[in-house]
């Protein structure tokens, strides 16, 4: 099942399938290792929702909600 | 440390001459520590032509060769999104150093390597410095460092925190590189066969080194639509071809997401050469995520986010200032300064002098002293929350907040230490990596209630309002600074930054004991900066400033600045200002709580009397437009200072003093007329 990495709860994993979003931030998120492909783990939700930080290559890396909705992942 | 004792190369260096040596890497892997151990104090601190990024030059020698150090701005990747990546991109890609060195973060192996990857592909005389061993062991990650070295095909040195011959290691392994004759050739990419074949394509109709770049490089990123290099390509009429064919090939459905594919492809590499290279061993860094558990907690995060800041800022106020250390300092100064008076009048010196060396001079020279202990406290503090990785967790627990106003989590810290004091939070802007928040975040700061503002806001509530009258009125202007920062960071954030979308992608790095080392070399060089560099400039602006009150001799009124007071009268009365109150705020730029010592001058009472006075000459109405327009009208010349240290720009500084200015006449005005219409005045 494919859907925006920013609904993957705490706990959950999944693999990328496709970046989107404005050229720069994706070209950001690219760059930092967030490319088709890749194990993603959701780790832990900010008290208020949002950020949402993730586990990916090895290291925790948080991120918003509206910026992670142009992440596309397969629940895992 | 002097480099030529450390530098114990096994094989003698037989070069002479000089050598360029540049350091790149991502943010907060070491690079600053490794930079300043090579160099030691032989550094130059400026900023890159026409960027406003820092560039810090040193020099070092191996034996006969001396070593030109250059530490490029930290950067996740050498794309062009931003001032510093462009900087790194640029010198390494047209400045052809010598040897790059690339440290990296060995806790963090996959996505620092990414970097280096890319350095590679611009040149091959790279080093990697492996740094953070001690925290990849934490991790429980094994790096097998000979295996990495062959892989990479570059000398990989690792770096120990606790043993301090790393520098050593890494001058010598710069001397291999520039002795070595064949160089093995880098690992590279296998790129999908559709982007290969178009890269090939347009490096084709490319000359030889475009604009000074690799051409398959060059071609590559016209492809993935690269916008510097866009930009090149478009205005130099040779290179025309390569970029109408590139703008062709993107639209190719195939290659449209060439520049995904040629990432993904680097990050495979990465994979593969890692494989075997890292291994997961025993003990896994367990404590951290524990840690994060409690520290990001629902219901504990606030209160232990609030309980760390108050901490801080107890210990920046209460150590800082107003303790028997920094009493003491005063003390002294002014016995100094006491002394001195005394002397110059012994030696019969004119009046005008000795005061204008005792109360001009000598005063500016204390205002940079007294700010000493508290910038050396606060940035202790800062040091220690940036190294231990609590202030990256601050900056997630804050950044739905921030980001209701437009701004990232990151900002926080700066505009909370505004209510303290603006210069160190002026400088802690230093943190946020997006140049167009740290820029905002340094431009509204000054809006910000610091504790000189408060203790004139303090006088005057006592002076004009009674009782919870008072309470109401001091926390109004408290309400007031948080609103309009939050009004003006939305207002540019809608005009002057309507840049690209900026994503917040943070990283949280694993907790670590600070290095007590480290902290102290953060603490001590910012405050050596804020003395060195903004501290000669306040002294002589004080001085001036003394000028301006005290010259021509005689009555208060009629020296320039009581001139200009006069001057200014038309304008002051429609906020319901005298030109004394005017007058009073042109000390106050120099530091807010002088308005007070000012006031009592040009009202012609001692300290105490000026309660009285001021009751007397000014309504509740007309002084509580003074406070808001105190609250803004400019930020206080050390302010202004470190403000233009941190932009490197004369116009942002100049946007900063102005459009409080502006602020401050139509708030007061505002209130002031308001106020009468409704009966107050």
């Amino acid at each position: 099942m494919v859907a925006p990495l920013s609904q993957l709860q705490p706990g959950q994993r999944g693999r990328i399938t496709r970046v989107g979003g404005a050229s720069s931030v994706r070209r950001r998120m690219l760059d930092l290792g967030l490319v088709p492909g890749t194990e993603i783990a959701a780790i832990h939700a900010a008290p208020l929702r949002d950020p949402v930080a993730f586990l990916i290559r090895g290291y925790h890396l948080a991120m918003r909600r509206r910026d992670a909705e142009a992440i596309a992942v397969e629940l895992l | 440390m002097s480099c030529c004792d450390s530098a114990a190369s096994p094989s003698p260096l037989r070069i002479e001459g000089t050598a360029t040596v540049a350091l790149a890497g991502n943010p907060n892997v070491g690079k600053s520590t490794l930079f300043n151990a090579l160099t030691g104090l032989h550094q130059h601190v400026g900023n890159w032509s026409g960027k406003t990024v820092e560039r810090k030059e040193g020099t070092c020698s191996i034996g006969d060769l001396t070593i030109r150090l250059v530490d490029l701005p930290g950067t996740h990747s050498l794309s062009a999104l931003s001032p510093e990546e462009l900087v790194a991109r640029e010198f390494i890609a047209l400045e052809s150093p010598d040897v790059v060195i690339s440290v990296v973060d060995a806790s963090n192996l996959e996505r620092n390597l990414y970097l280096t990857l890319q350095l590679l592909e611009l040149t091959d005389r790279v080093i990697v410095a492996l740094n953070m061993i001690d925290l990849a062991e934490r991790k429980g990650l094994v790096i097998d460092v000979r295996e990495l070295e062959r892989r990479l095909g570059v000398p990989v040195v690792p770096l120990v925190a606790e043993r301090r011959d790393g520098p050593a290691d890494v001058l010598a392994a710069i001397g291999r590189v520039l002795q070595r004759g064949e160089l093995a050739a880098p690992p590279r990419a296998g790129l999908p066969v559709a982007v290969a074949e178009a890269v090939g394509r347009i490096a084709s109709t490319l000359p030889e080194r475009p604009a000074g770049f690799d051409s398959a490089w060059f071609a590559r990123k016209l492809l993935e639509g690269d916008s510097a290099i866009l930009e090149v390509a478009g205005r130099t009429p040779a290179l025309g071809a390569a970029h109408d064919l590139a703008r062709e090939l993107r639209a190719d459905p195939h290659l449209a997401d060439a520049e995904a594919e040629v990432i993904s492809a680097q990050y495979e590499l990465l994979s593969t050469l890692l494989d075997g290279v890292v291994r997961k061993g025993t003990g896994r860094l367990d404590w951290s995520d524990a840690l994060d558990r409690v520290v990001l907690h629902r219901y504990w995060g606030y209160p232990i986010l609030i309980g760390v800041f108050a901490l801080m800022f107890w210990a920046t106020f209460s150590l800082g200032a107003g303790t028997p250390i920094s009493n003491a300092l005063t003390r002294l100064l002014d016995e100094v300064g006491g002394g001195l008076q005394l002397a110059l009048v012994r030696a019969g010196a004119p009046d005008l002098l000795v005061n204008f060396i005792v109360a001009g001079l000598w005063a500016g020279f204390e205002t940079v002293v007294g700010f000493f202990p508290l910038i050396a406290v606060f940035f202790t503090a800062f040091a220690l929350l940036e190294d231990s990785g609590y202030l990256a967790r601050a900056a997630y627990l804050v950044d739905r907040f921030m980001s209701a106003i437009g701004l990232h989590g990151r900002s926080f810290l700066p505009l909370l230490m505004g209510f303290g004091c603006n210069v160190p939070a002026v400088m802690s802007a230093r943190g946020i990596d997006n140049p167009g928040d740290r820029l905002l975040t340094i431009l509204v700061n000054p809006l910000m209630l610091c504790q000189a503002r408060l203790v004139v806001f303090v006088f005057f509530a006592a002076t004009f309002f009674s009782g919870w009258r008072a309470a109401v009125v001091m926390l109004s202007l408290y309400g007031l600074s948080a609103l309009l920062v939050v009004l003006m960071s939305a207002l540019l954030k809608r005009t002057l930054f309507q840049s690209e979308p900026a994503p917040f992608l943070l990283e949280l790095p694993p907790y670590h004991l600070p290095v007590w080392r480290n902290v102290a070399t953060h603490a001590w060089r910012s405050t050596r900066m804020f003395i060195r560099r903004a501290g000669g400039q306040i002294t002589v602006m004080t001085a001036a400033i003394w000028l301006f009150t005290h010259l021509p001799l005689g009555p208060v009124d009629e020296s320039f600045a009581g001139r200009l007071g006069h001057l200014l009268a038309p304008l002051g009365r429609s906020m319901g200002l005298d030109w004394r109150l005017l007058v009073s705020l042109i000390a106050g730029f120099l530091a807010k709580e002088g308005v007070l010592a000012s006031l009592a001058v040009l009202y012609g009472v001692g300290p105490h009397g000026l309660a009285g006075a001021l009751r007397h000459a000014v309504s509740p109405l007309a002084a509580y437009a003074f406070m808001v327009v105190s609250l803004v009208y400019i930020p206080c010349f050390s302010t202004l200072v470190v403000i233009r240290r941190e932009t490197l720009s004369w116009r942002w500084t100049a946007f900063a003093s102005l459009y409080g200015l502006v602020l401050a006449f139509v708030l007061g005005t505002g209130i002031f007329q308001i106020g009468r219409l409704l009966g107050l005045g």
